[in-house]
């Protein structure tokens, strides 16, 4: 590891001598260098991949500080790591260098009932930070699908959210302060403990959703709220897209916001039918998921009012679960839909690009068209609450031309999405899958802002280079 | 003999979700990507592209896994990890051939009819040299740790005389009725004769004639475990010729594993065996059988307290729940015994932590999956925790001789004993 490399190729091999010196900071067992080990931290959930230099699993913030001390001496790269579920590459070490991974930083360090806030350490699973929290009757709502496998590190540096963001938003709504280790090994502290803080610049909201490239989190201050008394589920099914949209709109414009509004398209729903055989007509425009909750004595008559809403519409069935079973059910179809789909094809090439609410029906059409026209299968589903559509082309990757028609789709999916007013990403970041097309979505200027602030924290790129601004 | 190329394809399945992490109970102690199924699938892309080999590192990776099966039944692309893990075993066998340890357990004695149970025998008579007897408990401790017996493992002690040398080949009760075959394995034959004795009672109860060939022999479930096939392939030519002439039609098995092994095991690992399609087709599970008999009823019983009922839980084996599905009979049966209050433990079908030779290679670590069952175990105050599979039992045996709960680990098929005295 010698110079930083700007021209975006990888370092030479670490000298033994520097191996050393990180095992002198960290301790020989946290560290992991054989080659066996390179392997299993070199990707994500994106399946890209690249071989760091060496593995190394800090227990305390000064050894973060001294190995990010160490990075900027001897110029190599240090890539924060949670528990590698990223959906765009953003802990993949794409110029070699070290993965830092962090969750032997598993402590909840508080759980305030007072004043409804927590601590905690980055490394924490979110789904057991969950379960805490709710033993005693908090609520910390930011759920994404991987939550029983993320850590809270990975969702604040990504801004994850999930169904529940609809009515209770996303991870940035949530995190109150930070503790961060700076990419030249300072350690300062953001935001506040408090409800309130206006103190200086918001640096706490410029660390969420930053991607492992300002600093290393090591502490987050959580905001909690009481959790929701009971909540109930329902299933409806619309012969047309416009249907569905039209029955969000409503829902919303009269007053109710549902906890989730989960929504599968045509070929999601033939899709799912084919794998597991419920029932589900496939000639259906849409299937939206609804749940409500809220003190059990309103929940009935929320019910009562989407239930009539959507009977005014095109609709094809309305289900309500009485109980857990009956939840799970209603739920079985919306969690097929990862693995019915890749009876479609091998391999998916999946977007989390959001749109206006009202615009949904308008994008899924369109997006339709555009991969129709080049001969390619495509699946829409996702959060119609929030308008974030998880667009997935299913594709055969050793089909050279198919996949070069993919590519060109996925760019001009993302033109129409902004064209809608819309946003590249929803939930999952830029990191390497998205740095190409930033300049689509941001000015010049924008961009050149972004840089300057990166430029002014880590002088010398040693924070996971490579990411947001790689094209 | 297996090949890598065949595993390619499922392994290119694998989107490297993750979602393995959190469930895999080796990664929930280790937390490391290599002992998960993802890091593993990982190593297999790299076995293919030759960017590692079948070194020492990679072997220990591959041995670091129960083949508890979490990662596949949680898998949503439906990739059958602890298969591959257990097929790269297989290779690395064929590649660096056993450990020494191994290579004599599995090639010199198993393999041999006689020399198991001889050396079992002598062990039977040096018991008293080589391990303590634990005061009320019919188990041992080693007096020093051998290699792969820890010394504070607690061993049940070895049956004497065997199961198997207890009985003719033939076991008629008072009335004759259909034939059926009870195959023991080696912990029922070594370990647990008395489920065995148990076994035969309540079938001849109810008018069978029980086969017990002589030479029925090991299963070759931790064989297969270890990736050694030529030993499972001559242990299976044993086991279906012991009970080619026998006649029967059914062949019942008490553990669980071996059921799981027998049955699904070997026609999956000889699928072009005509032998042995016919052999697994016999095979049955005791408690599904028991149910379908259905003669053991709510009627009272001198064994059970009916004023103070025992609390029992039920532990699910991999082998039955996972790759047999088997895990509403057992609590069917549990339900419906008189004196008996079923609770269902919070992680039944969490592993335990045995897995056969892992537990001996890697004992701390076993210990520490245990950690969590027993756990699960003490929360529900239970009288008894039944299991079905009897690696199972000797794990949880240890765990709880060494926590000293109140609890007792007793086989299902011992439970359906006492109600049926
Ligand atoms: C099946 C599946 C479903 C998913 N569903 C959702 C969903 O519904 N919503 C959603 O938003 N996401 C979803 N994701 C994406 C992913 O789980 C989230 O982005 C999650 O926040 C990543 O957490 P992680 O711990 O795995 O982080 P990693 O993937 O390890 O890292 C993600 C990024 O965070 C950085 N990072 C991690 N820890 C730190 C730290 N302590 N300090 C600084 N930077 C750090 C890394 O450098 C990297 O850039 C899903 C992923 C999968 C596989």
């Amino acid at each position: 590891m010698t110079e930083e490399r700007l021209d975006g190729k990888r370092y030479g091999t670490p000298s033994r001598t520097l191996i050393r010196q990180i095992e002198n900071i960290v301790g020989k067992e946290s560290i992991l260098s054989a080659k066996e080990d390179l392997i299993c931290y070199g990707y994500d959930a994106t399946n890209l991949e690249s071989l760091p230099d060496l593995v190394v699993f800090p227990k305390a913030v000064s050894e973060i500080s001294e190995i990010l001390r160490l990075a900027n001496e001897r110029r190599f790269p240090v890539v924060p790591r949670g528990m590698g579920t990223g959906f765009s590459g953003g802990s993949i070490p794409v110029r070699g260098g070290v993965v830092l991974v962090m969750t032997r930083f598993n402590r909840i360090l508080e759980i305030d009932r007072e004043n409804l806030v927590a601590t905690v350490e980055p490394g924490v699973v979110t789904g057991d930070f969950q379960k805490e929290v709710e033993k005693l009757g908090l609520f910390y709502p930011p759920d994404p699908a991987s939550t029983l496998y993320c850590t809270l590190g990975g969702n604040v540096a990504e801004c994850a959210g999930g169904p529940r963001a609809v009515k209770y938003g996303v991870t940035k709504d949530y995190v109150l302060g930070l503790e961060v280790v700076l990419p030249t090994g300072e350690v300062i502290q953001t935001g506040v403990k408090t409800a309130k803080g206006v103190v200086g610049y918001d640096l706490t909201k410029l660390f969420v959703g930053s991607e492992g490239t300002l600093g290393v989190i090591t502490k987050i201050i959580l905001r909690l709220i009481p959790l929701p008394e009971a909540r109930r589920t329902m299933m409806a099914l619309f012969r047309q897209v416009e249907d569905a949209a039209t029955a969000v709109s409503k829902i919303i414009s009269s007053k109710i916001v549902p906890s989730t509004l989960e929504f599968m398209d045509n070929a999601s729903i033939q899709c799912v039918e084919d794998y597991l055989h419920i029932g589900l007509p496939r000639d259906a425009g849409a299937l939206l998921l609804i749940e409500v909750d809220g003190d059990r004595e309103v929940l009935p008559k929320y019910v009562e009012r989407i239930d009539r809403i959507t009977s005014e519409l095109n609709r094809y069935r309305f289900e309500i679960a009485e109980d857990e079973k009956q939840t799970d059910a209603l739920w079985r179809a919306r969690k097929a839909i990862s693995p019915a789909s890749y009876r479609l094809n091998p391999t998916k090439m999946a977007e989390d690009i959001t749109v206006p609410r009202n615009q949904i029906a308008n994008f899924i059409q369109e997006a339709k068209r555009i991969a129709d026209e080049r001969k390619l299968k495509i699946i829409n589903f996702g959060h119609a609450g929030d308008g974030n559509i998880h667009m997935s082309l299913m594709i055969n990757d050793r089909d050279e031309g198919e996949k070069r028609r993919a590519e060109q789709a996925i760019e001009e999916i993302f033109r129409l999405t902004l064209r809608l007013g819309g946003t590249l990403s929803g939930e999952h970041g830029v990191g390497l899958t998205k740095a190409p097309y930033i300049d689509l979505e941001l000015s010049q200027m924008t961009i050149e802002v972004m840089k300057k602030i990166k430029m002014a924290l880590d002088p010398n790129n040693i924070l996971n280079p490579g990411k947001i601004f790689g094209k | 003999m297996i090949a890598l190329a065949p595993l390619k394809e499922i392994a290119e399945k694998c989107v490297r979700c993750g979602i393995c992490q959190s469930v895999c109970p080796v990664f929930a102690e280790i937390q490391k990507e290599a002992a998960v199924a993802r890091g593993k699938v990982s190593l297999i892309r790299g076995l293919l592209s030759e960017e590692v080999g079948y070194s020492d590192r990679l072997s220990t990776y591959f041995l670091q896994c129960l083949g508890c099966g979490a990662c596949t039944e949680n898998c949503p692309n439906g990739v059958r990890a602890h298969e591959l893990i257990l097929a790269v075993r297989g290779l690395m066998v064929a590649k660096r051939g056993l450990s020494f340890p191994k290579r004599l357990i599995f090639r010199q004695i198993l393999n041999s009819v006689r020399l198991l149970p001889m050396l079992l025998k002598t062990g039977s008579l040096l018991q008293g040299l080589l391990f303590k007897k634990v005061p009320e408990e019919s188990g041992l401790h080693l007096r020093f740790s051998l290699p792969y017996l820890n010394k504070e493992r607690l061993i049940p002690s070895i049956a004497t005389p065997f199961f198997l040398d207890r009985f003719s080949e033939e076991v008629e009760g008072k009335e004759e009725g259909r034939r059926i075959g009870l195959f023991s394995g080696c912990s029922m034959n070594y370990l647990f004769p008395s489920i065995g004795e148990t076994t035969l009672r309540l079938l001849t109860q109810n008018r069978f004639v029980v086969i017990l060939p002589k030479n029925q022999t090991c299963c070759g479930l931790p064989a297969y475990g270890s990736g050694d096939l030529e030993t499972v392939r001559f242990l299976k030519e044993k086991n279906i010729k012991a009970f080619s002439h026998t006649g029967v039609d059914q062949i019942i098995v008490p553990c669980g594993s071996c059921f799981y092994f027998l049955k699904e095991g070997y026609p999956k690992l000889f699928p072009e065996d005509e032998e042995v399609k016919t052999f697994s087709q016999k095979i049955v599970e005791p408690s599904s059988f028991f149910l379908e008999l259905g003669n053991f009823s709510r009627q009272s019983s001198p064994a059970f307290d009916q004023e103070k009922k025992l609390r029992v839980t039920y532990h699910d084996p991999c082998h039955l729940r996972r790759e047999m599905k088997i895990y509403q009979e057992p609590r069917q049966i549990l339900r419906s015994l008189p004196g008996i209050e079923f609770f269902e433990m919070k992680r039944p079908d969490r592993c335990c932590g045995m897995a056969g030779s892992f537990n001996f290679i890697y004992y701390d670590l076993s210990k520490k999956i245990l950690r969590h069952k027993l756990d699960d175990i003490e929360a529900t105050d239970a009288d008894y925790v039944a299991t079905s599979c009897m690696g199972c039992m000797i794990q949880l045996q240890d765990g709880i001789h060494h926590r000293r709960t109140k609890t007792k680990v007793i086989h299902l098929i011992d439970l359906l004993g006492q109600v049926q005295p």
